[in-house]
Formats: C-alpha cells, structure tokens, sequence
C-alpha cells in the first residue's frame, strides 16, 4: 500500500511538472552537405510557481542530444555544452540560433523539410515530455 | 580529438580592425600581421596555396563541417553572394579552410561546399598546416574545458571573412552576421566590370 501510495504520488507529481511547461514553436532544421548533426529550437514557458530544470533531451534519429550554448562576441563564436536549462517560475526560455539550442549529433538519415521527429525531455522529478519536431530549412 | 590539442591562436590586432571598421588604410604591419599565406589540400585532393588562384579576389573563412549555426550560415550566406555576383563571381574565389582536419577529411569538404555552391572550395591538411594557415590570418580556434562536465568541451573560432585581393593582401575584414548585399557592396570595389 506504501509503495502504492509513494508511485502515485511520484506520478502524481510528474503529470503535475508535466502541465507547467509548454513547449512551442519547435523546430529543427534540416541537414544538408552530408553532415550528420543538427540544431532543433523551441520555446519552454513554464506556467508553474515553481522553477523547472529540464535535465536532458533524446531522440531516436540521433545517437547524442545536448544542451549548448552559442555566443558570438568580438568576431568570435564560443560554443559550449551546458547541463541543463532552468525554466523560472511564470517564464520561459527561447532556444535560437544566437544563443541556447539543442545540438543532435550522429543523426542516422538526413531531415528533409516537413519531415516530423519526436524528441523527448526529461524533467526533474522524474517527469518526462515529449514534443514532435518539424524540420524546416535554415531559415537564418 | 576534435581540432588540435591545444588553444591556437593569437587576436587579430585592434589596429587593424579598427582601421577596417573605419575605412581607414591598414598600417604598414598589418600585411605583417594577416599574410594570407597556406599550404593545404582542396576537397579535390591537390595541394594548394595562396598562389594558386591568380588574378582572383578570395573571401576565406575559417569553420568546420559540424558547426551547427555560424558556419553554415556564413557559407549560404556567401553562397548568396555569388549569385548575387553573376557573371562577376568567376572573379572571386571563395575558400572553406577546416579547423577541424582530422573530421573534415577531403571528402567530407567535398559534400559540404557543394551543397552550398560548387564554387566554394574547402581546404584542409594536416593539424599543423591549419596552425599555419591559421597564423597567416591571424584567425583563432581551439576548445577548451568546460567547468564542472568532464569530457566536454568549448569550441571557439574566429568568424570573420577574410577579403584578399587579387595580390594577396587583406583588403576587408567581414563580420559575422553581414547582410550579403552589403558584401556585395564591400567586394565590388575590387571587381572589374
């Protein structure tokens, strides 16, 4: 009964996370010149009271999902991993090409414009969330 | 390893810069400083120099295949500027110099720059005759450790284009993010007709 208890809480909770973040205007573009990763952008807005990490990111197109970070400063580019992104409570956070963005790496077929790709999140707390991608072209 | 085992690199001097910035004449150093000078091997596999393009403005530009925003970005943003050239752009040569040798075999370039404009030419060659190409630019790259995530990296590179005119010498730096109608603007001083 205990364990029962403690599973639907976690569920509970999870489904919870899950409803405050939004995920919109996500998209991924598409490959080109034989190379075989790509950057998928979107926007998480969290319309909780309570700061959500966002851990991780997978796809089965692709062997290696990452957070990175891009800066461009003094003639420059500076790109970085980063562990993880904080959605802060009532925000949200814009992944773009001039900034944060989620790098897919070992892609195991190329993305054509208008093809769809799942990629799932995983939150803290165990939660999890899953968005479909559309691929589009450069577009900047 | 991802590019050369240690941090490349050497700023461009802000002299120069500032004198590009302003439309001012480089100092006398400045050809010291930028030679434009490189030994490497095109994505069809022949040794290559600065020499071998005669009679040819060059926009170079340094990157690597697995960029995911800069460097595609620049390279259809020249691509842009080669049609928007026309017939003129036989004037010009466009260079595509790895950073990232050991990746971008010359295969690999080969796919690449045609997928932007079969004009674009990709070189590479061994690390240390990137170092040198590198140094002939004063261009910078390399990574560095990221705090706090073992094994990982930053990946850092200079993004300028590099306007060389037909003798060689470094007549425009071109930042990152140009318009390339205004590249076009910048380059036609140098073209005839």
């Amino acid at each position: 009964m205990k364990i029962l208890t403690i599973t639907l809480l976690t569920l509970l909770h999870a489904a919870t996370l899950n409803a405050e973040i939004i995920v919109s205007d996500a998209w991924v573009k598409k490959t080109l010149g034989g190379v075989k990763n790509t950057v998928a952008f979107m926007k998480f807005t969290n319309t909780g009271d309570k700061d959500v990490d966002i851990l991780s990111a997978s796809s089965p197109i692709a062997s290696s999902t990452q957070f990175h970070l891009m800066k461009h400063e003094g003639g420059m580019m500076h790109m970085s991993p980063v562990k993880l992104i904080t959605v802060l409570a009532n925000s949200h956070v814009e992944l773009n090409p001039a900034g944060l963005h989620i790098m897919m790496m070992g892609l195991k077929s190329d993305l054509t414009i208008g093809q769809q790709l799942s990629i799932e999140f995983k939150l803290e707390g165990g939660a999890t969330l899953k968005k479909t991608l559309v691929v589009r072209a450069q577009g900047y | 390893m991802f590019f050369s085992d240690y941090i490349f690199s050497n700023c461009i001097r802000l002299s120069s810069l500032l004198c590009l910035a302003f439309g001012l004449a480089f100092p006398s150093m400045a050809d010291d400083v930028i030679s434009g000078k490189f030994n490497l091997i095109d994505h069809h596999g022949n040794p290559v120099s600065e020499s071998s393009y005669p009679g040819k403005l060059k926009l170079v530009f340094f990157g690597f295949t697995n960029c995911p925003v800069v460097c595609p970005t620049t390279m259809a943003d020249v691509a842009r500027v080669e049609r928007l050239l026309g017939e003129r752009s036989h004037q010009l040569q466009v260079l595509f110099i790895t950073i990232d040798p050991e990746y971008d075999t010359v295969s690999r370039l080969a796919t690449y720059v045609a997928a932007f404009n079969p004009s674009i030419v990709g070189l590479t060659g061994s690390t240390q005759q990137i170092k040198q190409a590198a140094k002939g630019f004063n261009a910078t790259y390399g990574r560095t450790p990221v705090s706090g995530m073992t094994g990982e990296s930053e990946i850092f590179h200079s993004t300028y284009l590099y306007l060389m005119d037909s003798e060689g010498k470094l007549v425009d730096l071109i930042g990152y993010g140009t318009r390339p109608a205004v590249i076009v603007e910048k380059i036609s001083q140098y073209l005839q007709g």
